[in-house]
């Protein structure tokens, strides 16, 4: 399995009263997001130079307080989107883990992606979330909820597409110990899958807007 | 069909020369990016991408479907379906002046054209041409609103669309497109409005001409009250 992601389906606009929706999966792990505005803002957190980020992952039990893998999912879309465009304005969006299976972090990152993408408002450049985990010094990627337990380290990266094609390192998130060498050998492993994720957009995408084909 | 997706360099068509730079793309330097998720599009000299979206965003020019929320002072404050409700004057209404104001009340339905919109102040609307008349904007009465896709909007008002035209040849009806998702119908019984307004909606992923007049066919056949 190490080196392989697994199945990835998406949905698109399945919410009716969200502007961009997705249902997304990898494996068993899967995911709703939805991404609407740019929208109202209330007077306390408008910003008269940029738009608000309005992020919040939900787990499927427990209480909706805050999640550590919002951070990332703010700093990734602070990344992706030039905030500049819209001021005044604030933008929503809202992943919850329907069911985890593991990567729920790299599956959140790319379901964001995908609700952005379905919304259809001005971003810079897509992104996805690669997930990789050490279990017996051997790397294992896009990991099974068993084999995440019994991992001694992880390193969640957020990837975005350089101005080149090329995947580059947004932000990222590691646990447990991990030196230089070792990042470097999860990076070099993530890369091809961040590759194919962004293929895969471009397929869902292509589907969607296939109805113009005429 | 090409697919462009935020970030990607297009290339298309390859002379750049008179080329105007249209929807969802945006130019860096000598580069062509795009900024949004679309289908390029490219036509004498013009290039965009047709992107699927529900969120309005005023772009000068575009004729929307208002709704009057409140009046404050000389202006009318206005829901189009941005974060920023829109503003129209009473004498941006044909024939109006001080002595004859235009009667609206909340919640009546307008058609308007944006004529100023920056991004940090609210658009501005107007129901008037250069020469003060209205060409067919001010308050629609009756009828039914309802919101659909953008690009559906677009498709609908495309001149080659074969919707509106199937649907013309069954029903005797009354339709105005917003360029923000919302379309006004208006035809002589709510049976005839709800068939329409059915039909509207579930010919957004149809592009068979065949299947097209099936599902228009089907419906004028139909009871509503079942």
């Amino acid at each position: 399995m190490a080196g392989r992601l697994r199945e990835m389906r998406c949905e698109l606009s399945f919410l009716k009263n969200a502007d961009g929706s997705a249902c997304f999966s990898q494996g068993a792990t899967c995911i709703w997001a939805s991404c609407s505005g740019p929208g109202d803002v209330h007077a306390s957190k408008a910003s008269d130079e940029a738009m608000t980020l309005d992020i919040s992952y939900r787990a499927n039990c427990g209480d909706n307080k805050f999640n550590v893998l919002n951070n990332i999912i703010h700093s990734t879309l602070s990344n992706a989107i030039n905030l500049e465009l819209f001021p005044h304005t604030t933008i929503s969006v809202t992943v919850h883990g329907i069911q985890d299976d593991g990567s729920m972090g790299a599956v959140a990152i790319n379901g964001a992606c995908f609700a952005l993408l379905d919304n259809g408002m001005p971003f810079e450049t897509v992104f996805c979330g690669v997930l990789i985990v050490r279990v017996k010094d051997e790397l294992i990627i896009d990991p099974t909820a068993k084999q995440e337990a019994a991992s001694t380290g992880r390193v969640l990266f957020s990837v975005c597409k350089g101005s080149d094609g090329h995947p580059e390192v947004c932000a990222m998130d590691a646990i447990g110990h991990w030196d230089f060498i070792q990042l470097e050998a999860a990076w070099s492993l993530a890369q091809p899958s961040a590759s194919a994720i962004f293929d895969f957009y471009k397929t869902v995408m292509k589907r969607k807007l296939s109805v113009d084909e005429q | 069909m090409t697919v462009y997706l935020p970030g990607d360099v297009i290339n298309e068509p390859s002379s750049s020369d008179s080329s105007i730079i249209g929807y969802g793309i945006s130019v860096r330097g000598q580069t062509r990016i795009a900024t949004q998720p679309g289908a390029f599009h490219n036509d004498d000299g013009k290039v965009w991408l047709n992107v699927h979206s529900k969120r309005y965003i005023p772009q000068e020019g575009d004729r929307v479907i208002a709704i009057v929320t409140s009046k404050t002072g000389d202006f009318f404050r206005l829901d189009i379906g941005t974060a920023e409700y829109a503003m129209i004057n009473f004498t941006n209404f044909e024939g109006a002046t001080k002595r004859n104001r235009p009667n609206l009340k909340t919640g009546d339905i307008i058609y308007a054209t944006v004529f100023d919109t920056t991004p940090r102040t609210e658009a501005e609307l107007t129901c008037v041409d250069d020469e003060k008349r209205a060409r067919g904007m001010g308050q629609l009465n009756g009828g039914f609103m309802f919101k659909v896709s953008l690009n559906h909007c677009r498709r609908l008002i495309n001149p080659s669309c074969k919707i509106l035209q199937t649907v013309g040849k069954f029903f005797k009806f009354e339709i105005t497109v917003g360029m923000n998702g919302r379309i006004w119908i208006s035809a002589s019984t709510s049976d005839d409005i709800i068939k329409i307004h059915d039909i509207i909606n579930k010919s957004e992923f149809i592009t068979d001409e065949d299947e097209l007049i099936t599902l228009v066919q089907n419906n004028y056949t139909r009871s509503v009250s079942d």
